[in-house]
């Protein structure tokens, strides 16, 4: 079964078509990704670039999936081995709930240490679980460069 | 049916076994030490922060609504942040900031905080550490005996204090620690135990002995007072601050004296004018005397009722030589109303001051 030159035309239209449809996938996710972000208050990487300045090496930080403590959007990472959890609120209903979320899960996990701060609707959540750092120096350097944001 | 409340009994207990227990979460507000069992050292985290174990001393702390604040000194405790040095009690600006009500610093002499003074707020930087020259509210008087026992919580700690000129401390503060006597230069050592003399009058020289026997002041206590104080000043000066009962500090600084060391010199000592030059009028002869002196007399000296009071030949409240009047009349000035609740307790010589003192100066045990 032969096509004609028409027939050819038109998978070709439709060929191009799915393949320009499936070029813009990875553009919706980023453009996703970048509407998660809360409008008004400190963005994730502008807190992790903050610590990055003030010689704080984020480690291993990426969105979490699904957002908790009834955040917008969640990094998750560690700072000189002290867990961090950077959150975006989208009101202050939610960072209220969310503050509240973060201390009861401290409570159950026995966390040695946890502070939780916020700028603006953007909060900081670190918790030395294992005792890494009893002297909380790390920690204090973290908040200094968070409170300046 | 028996059988079934057994078995739904047991069940609603394991339910609430299997609940998970949660953990002891304490907050704090400020810096403070780690307890040992917890890696010891200090935690430099100067928000709000919770950690799983209670304050190490809850006598270095102040709790309000669940929140923990530091007051203490944190030299102890491996501190390696700045330091500024402070002499005798003060008001502390940042707690009060956090916990929403006044806070006091109760540590008597040399010590260190982590935090300067406000600029508002009525220090006087000199001899090396800030001195509060204020004035203080009642409630700071309320609170002492409760929170002085911080004191006792540093004692047997063997740390470095700061190095503080006493010599050149503020007015009004020397004219409240002359309303003990010499015992000015006790404090200033030990921040410690009191001499025996802390709560005398100032030393009257020999003439003036007898004109305390003409006053009908309590001769034989003012013997005695003299006869210590010469005994105190013959000391070497890393006995200055001991007295034989400050086994705390002496142990903790084995010997070394590294920060006591330094009693005033002997020979600049206006704190010991003569009383004839100043008669403060808080030193009459009262009551006090009975209170203060049976416990050290002697077995054998007079007893008690020998020291009744005798208003009318208090020891010249109303004389005060030319040299020390001014003296006089700052204590009056900076401390009269608005330390009043100082006064009855420092004011009336010897009475209440003893009190006060042991509260102060109690040795540590």
């Amino acid at each position: 079964m032969r096509l004609t030159q028409r027939q050819f035309a038109m998978v070709a239209v439709l060929a191009t078509f799915a393949a320009c449809h499936k070029g813009k996938a990875p553009g919706e996710a980023a453009s996703t990704n970048a509407l998660s972000h809360v409008p008004g208050t400190p963005h994730t990487d502008d807190v992790l670039n903050a610590w990055r300045s003030a010689g704080l090496v984020p480690d291993g930080f990426a969105s979490m999936q699904p957002v908790p403590y009834s955040a917008a959007y969640c990094e998750h990472g560690k700072i000189r081995g002290v867990d961090t959890v950077v959150c975006e609120y989208g009101s202050d209903q939610a960072l209220a709930r969310g503050t509240q979320q973060v201390k009861d899960e401290w409570a159950r996990t026995d966390a040695h240490t946890g502070v939780i701060l916020q700028a603006k609707r953007t909060t900081m959540v670190t918790v030395d679980r294992e005792r890494r750092e009893p002297s909380g120096k790390t920690i204090s350097a973290m908040v200094k460069v968070f409170s300046k944001l | 049916m028996r059988k079934l409340i057994t078995l739904l009994a047991g069940l609603a207990v394991l339910v609430a076994l299997s609940r998970p227990a949660l953990a002891r979460e304490v907050e704090y507000v400020s810096q403070h030490p780690v307890p040992h069992k917890f890696g010891g050292g200090f935690c430099y985290i100067d928000v709000p922060h919770v950690h799983n174990y209670g304050p190490t001393d809850p006598r270095m702390f102040r709790e309000s609504h669940g929140q923990n604040y530091f007051v203490g000194d944190p030299a102890p405790f491996d501190y390696d942040g700045p330091r500024y040095s402070y002499y005798g009690a003060h008001p502390v600006a940042e707690a009060e900031m956090r916990l929403g009500h006044p806070v006091y610093c109760y540590i008597r002499g040399p010590h260190y905080h982590w935090y300067q003074p406000p600029p508002q707020a009525q220090f006087e930087l000199t001899g090396g550490a800030y001195w509060y020259v204020g004035t203080y509210p009642p409630s700071y008087y309320d609170e002492r005996p409760r929170y002085a026992v911080i004191n006792e919580a540093y004692a047997p700690m063997p740390y470095a204090r700061p190095v503080v000129d006493i010599q050149v401390a503020p007015v009004a503060v020397r004219a409240e620690i002359s309303l003990g006597g010499p015992g000015w230069r006790a404090t200033a050592v030990l921040g410690g135990p009191p001499a025996p003399v802390y709560y005398a009058p100032p030393p009257p020289s020999p003439v003036q002995i007898g004109v305390g026997i003409n006053l009908g002041g309590p001769v034989i206590e003012r013997r005695e007072i003299i006869e210590r104080r010469e005994y105190i000043d013959e000391r070497p000066p890393h006995w200055d601050h001991d007295h034989g009962r400050h086994e705390g500090w002496r142990n903790g600084d084995r010997g070394r004296h590294e920060v006591w060391h330094e009693g005033p010199r002997r020979e600049e000592r206006p704190r010991f004018e003569p009383p004839r030059q100043n008669p403060p009028s808080r030193f009459p002869p009262g009551r006090a005397v009975s209170r203060e002196i049976p416990q050290r007399q002697p077995p054998s000296r007079a007893p008690v009722p020998h020291f009744a009071p005798r208003p009318a030949q208090g020891p010249a409240p109303h004389g005060g030589g030319p040299s020390a009047a001014p003296f006089r009349s700052q204590a009056q000035q900076q401390q009269g109303p608005s330390r009043g609740p100082a006064q009855p307790q420092r004011g009336p010589s010897r009475g209440p001051a003893p009190a006060q003192g042991n509260d102060q100066h109690r040795p540590p045990h």
